[in-house]
């Protein structure tokens, strides 16, 4: 009989940490975090990474998990499952390649180090109290704001600087990020600095808040709507000093802004919303959960063999972010056909060789837009429905 | 199967939250002129 030639036993990296995830799945669950990245954990995942900082051999760590879980585990068992289900990174550092993000040309503004300062004299900011008090403000100046532009009516406030009104509304865009890295800075969860990247065809100012999935549910939703909490803020002394000294710009920079607040509510593409949906249904990588409940639905539709509904709650959450998803886009949809036909109905008009080309870029930027938008779109419903084109299902059925 | 299921591990996505830059709509910014003279001393 050939003796089983004993391989090195893996062990945890001494800067990974394990954390229970506090979701809403019936199993325990645990957020493992590694260089900036972070996995989610079952029970028997979690355990067997602690025990291989404690155990010497294969058949310790087997002996051990064994004795854990009440339910015999064999040494080849457990080294199948620690070299080929366990990331690598985990072991050693600088293995694996980290997953694309959604942000492209990424560009970070300001690091953490920076920003430290200003997010600990903004930890006040998170007592109830204070949160209650600053909010009732903002809603109070959107009252009086309301209240005059009834009375006066929009044309009397005279015209808006556009560059003044970009920069104002920027400024309250890094303020909402700011938001979120203050709302980690008080629960002590790590974080990175904030930046300016293209998410889908669009500019995106971003914060770096990886470590919040070591937060509780709360605290992580608490730093989800941070973001608007500091931009209310923001509003609310822009609110004030319009009504001290009325002006076009600083309404317009109300008016987008609040815009802005709104749009980034929406859950389905990854705002603050989508963050939001997800913690506040304990939940994590949503789309992805989306894609495989919708897969789940259309299979079940087809009566396909083995086919399951997915489970009430998740059929909810699906229901949810289908409408919300359907709401969503026909906005955009309408708001591009909008737009076009405004630019469209300008070109007539133009008269110079500039106000062409800028029509020119405009009308391509909005074109552009929109055919990035359906394709984006249909490849998202395609993925979750599992639509086939003809060629490949003539070929699937040819195959089996 | 139910191994595959009790050793499960997937990694999550990277948090990053973001807010819209607006890019210029009638929906969302009015309508302006611009204009400009350039006048030659002699």
């Amino acid at each position: 009989m050939a003796m089983r030639t004993e391989i090195a036993l893996p062990r945890l990296r001494d800067d990974a940490v394990i954390r229970r995830f506090d979701g809403h799945g019936s199993s325990a669950q645990h957020v493992v975090a590694i260089d900036g990245r972070h996995f989610m954990a079952s029970e028997a995942v979690a355990a067997l990474l602690e025990l291989t900082r404690k155990s010497e051999s294969l058949a310790g760590l087997a002996e051990r998990m064994s004795a854990r879980f009440g339910k015999p585990f064999s040494a080849d068992e457990i080294e199948r499952v620690l070299h080929e289900q366990i990331p690598a990174i985990l072991f050693h550092a600088g293995q694996g390649e980290a997953p694309r993000g959604p942000l492209h040309l990424r560009l970070r503004l300001l690091s953490a180090e920076i920003l430290g300062p200003t997010l600990h004299a903004t930890r006040g900011l998170f007592t109830p109290f204070v949160a209650i008090v600053l909010v009732t403000l903002f809603l109070a100046g959107d009252c009086f704001v309301a209240v005059e532009l009834w009375r006066h009516g929009l044309e009397s406030f005279g015209s808006a600087s556009l560059s003044g009104a970009f920069a104002l509304i920027l400024a309250g865009i890094a303020v909402h990020e700011l938001g979120h890295l203050s709302g980690c800075h008080r629960y002590g969860a790590n974080h990175g600095g904030l930046g300016i990247g293209l998410y889908w065809c669009l500019p995106a100012f971003y914060a770096e808040v990886h470590g919040a999935w070591m937060l509780t549910r709360t605290q992580r939703c608490v730093v989800d709507v941070a973001g608007i909490y500091f931009q209310c803020i923001f509003l609310g002394v822009i609110a004030t000093a319009w009504l001290v000294r009325p002006s076009g710009t600083l309404l317009m920079v109300l008016w987008v802004s609040h815009f802005l607040v709104l749009n980034t509510l929406n859950p389905v593409l990854k705002y603050d919303g989508y963050w939001l949906l997800s913690d506040l249904s304990g939940s994590y990588n949503l789309h992805q959960r989306m894609r495989a409940n919708a897969r789940r639905c259309a299979s079940a539709i087809r009566r396909n063999a083995g086919a399951a509904w997915p489970k009430p709650a998740d059929g909810l959450l699906l229901g949810l972010f289908a409408t919300l998803t359907v709401a969503y886009f026909t906005y955009v949809f309408y708001f591009l056909a909008h737009n076009l036909a405004y630019a469209a109905s300008r070109v007539v008009a133009l008269n110079s060789g500039w106000q062409w080309l800028a029509a020119f870029l405009g009308m391509s930027l909005l074109i552009g837009f929109a055919v990035g938008t359906t394709l984006t779109l249909a490849r998202a419903v395609e993925g979750a429905v599992g639509f086939e084109a003809p060629a490949a299902r003539e070929k699937n059925r040819v195959a089996r | 199967m139910e191994d595959a299921q009790l050793f499960s591990v997937e990694e999550l996505e990277a948090r990053f939250e973001m807010e819209a830059v607006p890019v210029t709509g009638s929906d969302v910014l009015p309508d302006w002129t611009c204009e400009c003279n350039i006048k030659f001393a002699l």
